[in-house]
């Protein structure tokens, strides 16, 4: 998979509270769940960050 | 042959006796992203068709969704659908139609076979586990322009809960690139997964019962958002079955108004049940009706 950017949404009713990452893969923008085992999106995502790459703070 | 010959010949050598394939979709009867019965490009490591996706390594090509009509030549259930891929380039690659199985089937013996037209005589099935170097493959299609029915047994690893891969390709024996010219393809009919070393006939399936586990890795659902402070609209969406894993989430489509995107909830303790809770990214901005894809897919 091809990532573009990344970016973490934080909960608005819960300030701080880190929900999903907002990311932009194969060209698609996606809302991938965080700490999700198994789907392949926030896998790759893991693997991203692993060869360097940083997940940017939410807004 | 006598009818009991023939019910000898036809029973599985292990697992039950009916609702035996372990393929989803082998019918070729849900498309929930999208209508492909015109030839249509491609991208790799892509789905279309529910549950099967296409992989591509040097050569472009173009998926078909062929509805009922694979009457000719030696095909023995006119009426089936089938799933085509024509290479459109001419390069040394693999073109493959590919479903992956979820790992639970530790040691079993598994038997995959399916119907297979082709012009390219390295069209064959593969079985594979994830993380082991060994892919087993059929024979290989004659390449003569005919449906042929081409089986591969193979025991898979008995500790491991890596996925399982099963593939409809043109590649070589050991799963190397191979010569493929612009107009070779491979078209699929009746793919079946089962355990034990026999092939058994296919089995239909109510198109219902398809679309319930197609959606346990792929659903769209819609959305009539209605408004509630702190300036925000919310609404719930159930899901139709409980996805295999949390989905990410896509838009699909904004039918009315417009605005930012959705964020999918603001209950972080929910994982991948039916509830799902949306409110709107931004605050006052006008969206009103869309719809969504959750994806869990392998």
């Amino acid at each position: 998979m091809n990532i573009k950017s990344a970016q973490y949404l934080e909960d608005e009713f819960k300030e701080g509270t880190k929900i999903a990452v907002k990311a932009t893969i194969d060209d698609v923008e996606m809302t991938v769940p965080i700490d999700a085992e198994g789907n392949r999106h926030w896998e790759a995502i893991q693997k991203w960050v692993a060869e360097g790459n940083t997940i940017a703070e939410a807004d | 042959m006598s009818n009991a010959r023939k019910l000898a010949d036809n029973l599985p050598t292990d697992g039950q006796l009916g609702d035996r394939n372990l393929l989803i979709n082998s019918g070729f009867s849900i498309s929930q992203r999208g209508d492909y019965t015109s030839a249509t490009s491609v991208s790799n490591d892509t789905y279309y068709v529910d549950r099967w996706k296409v992989r591509l390594s040097g050569v472009s090509a173009n998926i078909q969704h062929i509805k009922g009509s694979n009457a000719s030549p030696n095909y023995p259930n006119i009426g089936s659908n089938t799933l085509k891929l024509t290479a459109t380039s001419t390069a040394s690659g693999i073109l493959r139609h590919l479903q992956q199985v979820e790992g639970f089937l530790k040691g079993r013996e598994l038997t995959f076979s399916a119907w297979v037209k082709s012009n390219s005589s390295d069209a064959r099935l593969f079985q594979y586990q994830h993380g082991s170097s060994n892919r087993v493959a059929s024979s290989a299609h004659t390449g003569g322009g005919g449906w042929e029915k081409l089986i591969v047994t193979a025991t898979n690893n008995a500790t491991s809960n890596n996925q399982l891969y099963f593939d409809a390709a043109i590649a070589s024996s050991s799963f190397a690139n191979v010569s493929i010219a612009s107009g070779d393809y491979i078209e699929i009919a009746e793919p079946q997964l089962e355990f034990g070393s026999q092939s058994t006939p296919f089995e239909n399936e109510p198109v219902g019962v398809t679309l319930s586990k197609c959606q346990r890795y792929y659903a769209e659902a819609g959305f009539v958002a209605s408004d509630s402070a702190p300036s925000r609209y919310y609404n719930t969406i159930n899901l139709p079955v409980e996805m295999r894993t949390k989905p990410t989430l896509t838009t699909g489509g904004i039918d009315s108004g417009s605005g930012a995107a959705l964020n999918w909830t603001w209950d972080n303790t929910e994982t991948f049940n039916s509830k799902r809770n949306f409110y709107q990214g931004t605050a006052n901005s006008v969206i009103s009706s869309a719809w969504f894809k959750f994806d869990a897919e392998l």
